[in-house]
């Protein structure tokens, strides 16, 4: 059976530049409109620009160089391709500063003077995260080092003690990425076919066309159960190139980043240009990497006190150590429940759910903003004069992402006189995030 | 409307054997619902070469089931689909997994989409926590990354070991 992979999460560095460049002016195009100054002169030069661009790639003008005029007249073939180099660097570097027209600018005029300075570029990048010498010339490998230092980290996000234990340096981010990426073209030159394991048997799997098989996927990650589709990944290199199939981890951030705010449709289109803006249209790597809230457990603080117990008979006093626990679950739909209680998790956590019946059960709703500050508003039904605000810090750990919670702030607003209690955050420990299986997802 | 019900469609499958059904049973599949009304009042049998006879009989066994289902959105709604598989459906989904390929290829080929979403789902029940080597055993895959690949693989997802 032939297998041809369709997929093409290796657009190169252009091909989402042009992606990007496009959303921008179709977004430029839109502000245009909705100011009614319907000055399309400008959007007409872009699309002629982009049309050229698009020309020279297909047409491989480069052949014959043509010198703009900022540069400096010579025919040298590794003088062009050295400067080539250098502009497409100012371009990467505009592109990830979010200037796409300057970026553009730049990518054309190095394209111009050499039509492979694209694969010049790859081919620097990837000597220098593998700690290879650069190219002899030591001018350029100074501003290639330089400009790789520059090169921020994508996305933004926030940067605390755990999250930087957790994570990898940058260098090794962009080694991983590229063996990962090297790893999916040897693939996809191959034909694969699914072998057998035990050869007298047959392997009714591989009667499914492709896109049967994502079908199959689809199911799998339907309530977000994403461990079943990585571990099907690493069953054999047809299934590992199947399950990065775009459409899979698109419905997967679709449905976890989804602004309950917003229609669906724009909240996805939305989730359209931020992907594009910050993670190169890489939906996998926006999935595992942009902070979310985690619907399938539940976050568990555990908390200590010390309290001086009273004795006739003694001579010491005895102290106690209570101990008691802070629950909090989240819901797709924008609710949360929390609860205190010295019940232990594990006459907790497998019922804790809306229909959880306990003194002091607060019901809440959160909100993520920023990528790291969740909001709860909660109340409690036995107390119904009060509001209550928890607010956090949402971070990683070394031993997993997004599945710590720092308080920041703790208060109550009560609801006739709008008073604000804050409420003592002493003896209060951060949450960490437990995995529950038998928790559904509800998307 | 009633007369119309009756209306029996014929089928002939890979084999060439035909089959009576009834045209609402039928036109669960999409594609003979709109074959039907392109066509029109005909008794011709409409040929199936890509469904073979025991298949054939297992798919309009659960269109029978389904009949009067209300018709499933085309549009994706998890809430819908994501429901757990009732006991008919499960029972009915208890053959060999020869036959459940051949059902995934023939409710794609008929475009019946709960039975399609059924079928993988089934399948995706047999990936489902699952270790690697389990689900090539379930599958009779042979491994074909060389170390060195499945170690780059593993890395990469190890973000996954989620706790």
């Amino acid at each position: 059976m032939k297998v041809e992979f369709t997929e093409s999460t290796d657009t190169s560095e252009l091909e989402n530049f042009r992606e990007q460049w496009k959303a921008e002016i179709s977004k430029q195009y839109k502000k245009d409109y909705s100011k009614f100054s319907a000055t399309s002169a400008n959007t007409d030069v872009s699309v002629e620009a982009k049309k050229s661009l698009e020309l020279s790639e297909e047409i491989g003008v480069p052949n014959t160089i043509e010198l703009t005029n900022t540069n400096s007249v010579s025919t040298d073939p590794e003088t062009i391709s050295r400067k080539a180099l250098e502009i497409y660097v100012k371009a990467v570097t505009k592109e990830r500063e979010g200037n796409l027209s300057e970026a553009l600018k730049y990518y054309r005029q190095a394209l111009k003077l050499d039509p492979t300075a694209e694969h010049s570029y790859k081919k620097q990048l990837y000597n220098v995260v593998n700690g290879k010498k650069i190219d002899q010339d030591s001018e350029s490998s100074n501003f290639f080092t330089k400009h790789l230092e520059e090169v921020p980290q994508f996305p933004c996000i926030f940067i605390g003690e755990d999250y930087e234990k957790g994570n990898k340096s940058l260098e090794q981010q962009i080694k991983d990425d590229n063996n990962i990426f090297n790893l999916i073209n040897s693939f996809r030159d191959l034909q694969l076919d699914l072998l057998p394991l035990k050869p007298n048997k047959e392997v009714y799997i591989a009667k499914l066309p492709n896109e049967l098989i994502v079908c199959i996927l689809h199911q799998l990650i339907i309530r977000g159960d994403v461990t079943s589709l990585e571990m099907f990944a690493l069953t054999c290199k047809k299934f590992f190139l199947l399950s990065r199939e775009i459409s899979l981890w698109r419905y997967l951030c679709e449905k976890a980043y989804r602004d309950n705010n917003l229609p669906p449709a724009i909240s996805n289109a939305l989730m359209e240009e931020y992907v594009k803006l910050y993670y190169h249209s890489d939906w996998k790597k926006m999935y595992i990497e942009r902070p979310r809230i985690r619907l399938d457990g539940v976050f568990i603080s555990t908390c200590n006190y010390l309290r001086p117990g009273s004795a006739e008979n003694t001579w010491n006093q005895p102290i106690h150590l209570v101990t008691y626990y802070r629950y909090i679950r989240f819901y797709s739909d924008g609710t949360c429940i929390a609860l205190l209680t010295t019940n232990e998790p594990i006459n907790v956590v497998k019922n804790f759910g809306h229909d959880y019946k306990s003194k002091s059960l607060m019901n809440g709703k959160w909100v993520l903003s920023d990528n790291h500050i969740l909001m709860i508003q909660a109340k409690d039904l036995d107390l119904p004069k009060f509001t209550f605000h928890l607010i956090f810090d949402l971070k990683s750990t070394h031993r997993g992402k997004h599945n710590k919670l720092t308080w920041i702030e703790y208060y109550s607003i009560n609801n006739f006189t709008d008073e604000r209690t804050d409420i003592s955050l002493k003896n209060e420990k951060s949450y960490f995030f437990s995995k529950v299986k038998s928790y559904v997802v509800i998307w | 409307m009633s007369s119309n019900e009756q209306k029996k469609v014929k089928l002939t499958s890979s084999e060439g054997t035909e089959f009576q059904v009834e045209r609402s049973v039928a036109e669960r599949s999409v594609l003979l619902k709109n074959m039907l009304e392109d066509v029109g009042e005909n008794d011709m049998a409409i040929p199936l070469p890509n469904v073979t006879g025991p298949i054939l009989t297992k798919v309009i066994d659960y269109c029978t089931h389904h009949r009067n289902d209300p018709i499933q959105n085309h549009d994706d709604d998890p809430k819908k689909s994501s429901e757990d598989i009732d006991d008919w459906d499960a029972e009915f989904c208890k053959v060999d997994q020869g036959t459940l390929f051949e059902l995934i290829l023939a409710a794609n080929y008929l475009d019946i989409k709960p039975l399609l979403d059924l079928t993988c789902k089934t399948v995706a029940n047999m990936i489902k926590n699952k270790s690697p080597e389990e689900i090539r055993a379930t599958f009779n895959i042979a491994n074909d990354f060389t170390p060195e690949e499945e170690e780059q693989v593993r890395k990469e997802n190890e973000w996954c070991e989620e706790r």
